[in-house]
């Protein structure tokens, strides 16, 4: 990230529209930002604060608005906030905004009340393409991360709290944020909870034994139906042997002198019975039919019943059909004559009585349904007379066929006794074994029908089985894939977690050298810093060949605020020469960061002034300081006159010096 | 070991789900109300492994 131009409008003491353009030049890098204590110092550090964020690290912070701009504005005018600023970023050419507009709710009103506001991001992409980022908060938000924004814009007084014990969370978000660790922790305890959660869940809905025992249940059923099959094709095999059989016994008696009449008489109430048969089979089907058909007559009766009921009530009643229609009477109410002749005024007693038969009347349209209601249950109660009496009719057929069939029953009965009683033993033979075989044929017929009842239920029973295993597979499927991507998830995080056990160490110790390497540049005594397990930021000196930790010290501001600065600069050279390397690591992508330091010589001592204006410079590619007269002194100004590519002074109006005005204000000045 | 063919997900494969992973908390790395990363995540492992 460098900047490019800062636009800032009616912010705090800034009145108007006041600008800073950053220096850009690789040499002269730093921009000198000078301003007494209460020019505006730190209101310009929170311009970035506020564009970035929406937030203000400055006392009454809902007081966004320029005082005099209020001062200035009538009651319900509103005063337009704006900070703008232009820079590159990762080759894009970003243009951003953050606006409040302040409505002046009273004369003495100098705060207003808050009443629109908004952002506006818009870049510029390597194609030259421009692009407007649906949400810009959020856009806004990714630049620099809020929590590590007092490194990249920090207060030069308070900067020396990052090496205390209680700030060595700072030290340790700030490591692991910008070096990737943190991206590694998250992804570790995402993966984590993505695989126990959704697919650990998944894999125990979806996973059963119910396959196995679905298959072993199927292969024992289609055993049993192929033993059945087999049982129906021996039975019809042997129907067929018997009615051979019983063909050739009877061939036998119909040979034979004394029974060939019987056997013929015997053979044509056999045939005769058989149609009959048939024709109480087809009988059946026709009675079948008709109930399928009309059958919702016999229960739809009751109904009929009370509906007609109900509209014969209304006939005796009178109501229908209506003896005066709607349309009679508004006739006659149009015409303004009654039928017994009298004036039908409007407003008069006779037009309002006549106008009162409307209520009796009826309409043409319920006359006519309710004569075709009657008529259609006419219809349903003669539909259901012609049902019973066809029925009745069938019934009587059938009756007369089974009477039929009985008779010749009693009449084979009788030719099988008259064959018996026959005295050659041949016949009585042929006639017993006949009876025997007709018998087995019956048997027969009544086993198969048995097996192939045995045969339609073990089918159902399989179709079922089937029907099973297919949602079993389905859910075994699932299953399946829930555990690969359970496996997954296991694996990617298990080789995060290495990944993030041999790093993190890598990490702290390239930190630890690089704050050392800064801070040995800025004190050249016999101090040096670690960077502790537990990332806190420490200083040491040697005394009497021994370490001796003096952060702790409270004379020891000083020490602690170039400790500060150098973990700050150490990262923000470790992310730049990442971010320049090239390097394909998704986790540690680096990035380059300018500095925003608002009064980096607060505690600093002449020794250590020289030394962190010789160091600022190198920290950052892009630097800006903001810095009181007393501190741009000697050593300072020496060292960061030679690259400060630009330098600005905060001219400030105090209405106690100037009597012209009446409130504070800010104006931005380049140095000539 | 010998490998389970229903259950194994070739290295290339965890290799880009770790990819994707790690991008998909980049993007959410630095804002204040970070939403949606399980889901994000969990998206992607059903993608990746069908």
């Amino acid at each position: 990230m460098e900047f490019d131009i800062l636009k800032i409008k009616n912010f705090r003491q800034y009145y108007s529209g006041q600008s800073v353009e950053f220096s850009q030049d690789d040499e002269e890098n730093v921009t000198v930002i000078h301003g007494a204590n209460g020019a505006g110092k730190s209101a310009l550090r929170n311009t970035f604060l506020w564009l970035f964020y929406n937030e203000v690290d400055l006392p009454q912070p809902k007081h966004i608005a320029n005082e005099r701009a209020m001062a200035q504005a009538d009651v319900g005018d509103r005063i337009r906030v704006e900070v703008e600023l232009e820079f590159d970023h990762e080759e894009r050419h970003y243009w951003t905004e953050r606006w409040a507009e302040y409505e002046k709710q009273a004369n003495d009103d100098l705060d207003g009340e808050l009443v629109d506001e908004g952002a506006h991001v818009q870049y510029r992409d390597v194609d030259g393409k421009t692009v407007t980022p649906e949400n810009p908060n959020t856009s806004l938000e990714r630049f620099i991360p809020e929590r590590l924004s007092h490194l990249f814009f920090f207060h030069g007084e308070e900067i020396d709290q990052l090496s205390r014990e209680d700030n060595k969370n700072k030290i340790r978000d700030a490591i692991r944020n910008l070096m990737g660790l943190e991206i590694l922790e998250r992804s570790i305890r995402h993966l984590e909870w993505v695989q126990k959660n959704e697919f650990g869940e998944e894999m125990e809905e979806y996973g059963s034994e119910e396959l196995t025992e679905y298959i072993a249940s199927l292969d024992g059923k289609q055993e049993k139906l192929a033993e059945r099959e087999d049982r129906k094709e021996d039975i019809q095999q042997s129907v067929v042997e018997t009615k051979s059989e019983l063909e050739s016994v009877k061939q036998r008696l119909r040979e034979l002198e004394g029974t060939r009449e019987l056997q013929q008489e015997r053979d044509d109430l056999e045939e005769r019975e058989e149609q009959l048969r048939d024709e109480i089979d087809e009988i059946n089907d026709s009675i079948r039919e008709t109930c399928s058909e009309d059958g919702y007559l016999v229960f739809s009766m009751p109904a009929v019943q009370k509906t007609a009921e109900a509209l014969e009530e209304k006939r005796k009643k009178g109501e229908i059909p209506s003896e005066i229609k709607e349309r009679f009477v508004d006739d006659r109410l149009e015409m303004g004559v009654c039928i017994c002749g009298r004036d039908l005024d409007v407003s008069t007693e006779p037009y309002q009585n006549v106008k009162n038969w409307k209520k009796k009347a009826g309409t043409n349209d319920l006359d006519q349904a309710a004569t075709n209601i009657t008529s259609r249950l006419r219809g349903i109660a003669g539909s259901r007379s012609e049902l019973f009496d066809e029925i009745e009719g069938d019934l009587g057929e059938r009756r007369e066929r089974l009477d039929e069939i009985n008779e010749i029953a009693e009449r084979l009965d009788e030719i099988s006794e008259q064959i018996s009683e026959k005295e050659k033993e041949d016949v009585k033979e042929l006639e017993r074994r006949r009876g025997t075989l007709e018998e087995r044929i019956t048997n027969l017929n009544q086993d198969k029908k048995r097996v192939e009842n045995e045969i339609d239920r073990i089918e159902d029973q399989i179709s079922e089985i089937e029907s099973n295993i297919e949602e079993a597979r389905e859910e075994e499927e699932k299953s399946k894939k829930a555990r690969r991507r359970y496996l997954a998830a296991q694996r990617a995080r298990e080789e995060l977690e290495a990944k993030f056990e041999s790093y993190q160490d890598q990490v702290r110790e390239q930190v630890d050298k690089k704050v050392k390497d800064i801070f040995g540049e800025i004190i050249s005594k016999n101090y040096w810093t670690e960077i502790g397990e537990d990332y806190s930021l420490d200083v040491f000196k040697e005394v009497g060949g021994r370490s001796e930790l003096v952060s702790a010290v409270p004379t020891s501001t000083g020490e602690r605020q170039v400790a500060s600065l150098a973990f700050i600069g150490a990262l923000t050279y470790l992310t730049r020469e990442q971010y320049r390397s090239n390097q394909d690591n998704v986790y540690f992508q680096g990035g380059v960061y300018p500095m925003v330091m608002d009064a980096p010589f607060g505690y600093l001592g002449t020794e250590y002034q020289r030394g962190v204006s010789q160091q600022i410079p190198t920290l950052a590619d892009q630097v800006v300081v903001l810095v009181t007269e007393p501190q741009w002194e000697a050593e300072v100004k020496e060292h960061l006159e030679r690259t400060a590519g630009k330098q600005y002074y905060l001219e400030y109006h105090d209405p106690d010096e100037e009597e012209e005005i009446e409130y504070e204000y800010t104006e931005i000045r380049v140095e000539e | 070991m010998k490998k389970n063919p229903d259950t194994e997900v070739d290295d290339e494969r965890i290799a880009t789900i770790i990819e994707r992973v790690l991008q998909a908390e980049q993007d959410k790395l630095h804002l204040k109300n970070p939403r949606g990363i399980r889901g994000e995540i969990e998206k992607l492992i059903r993608e990746e492994v069908e």
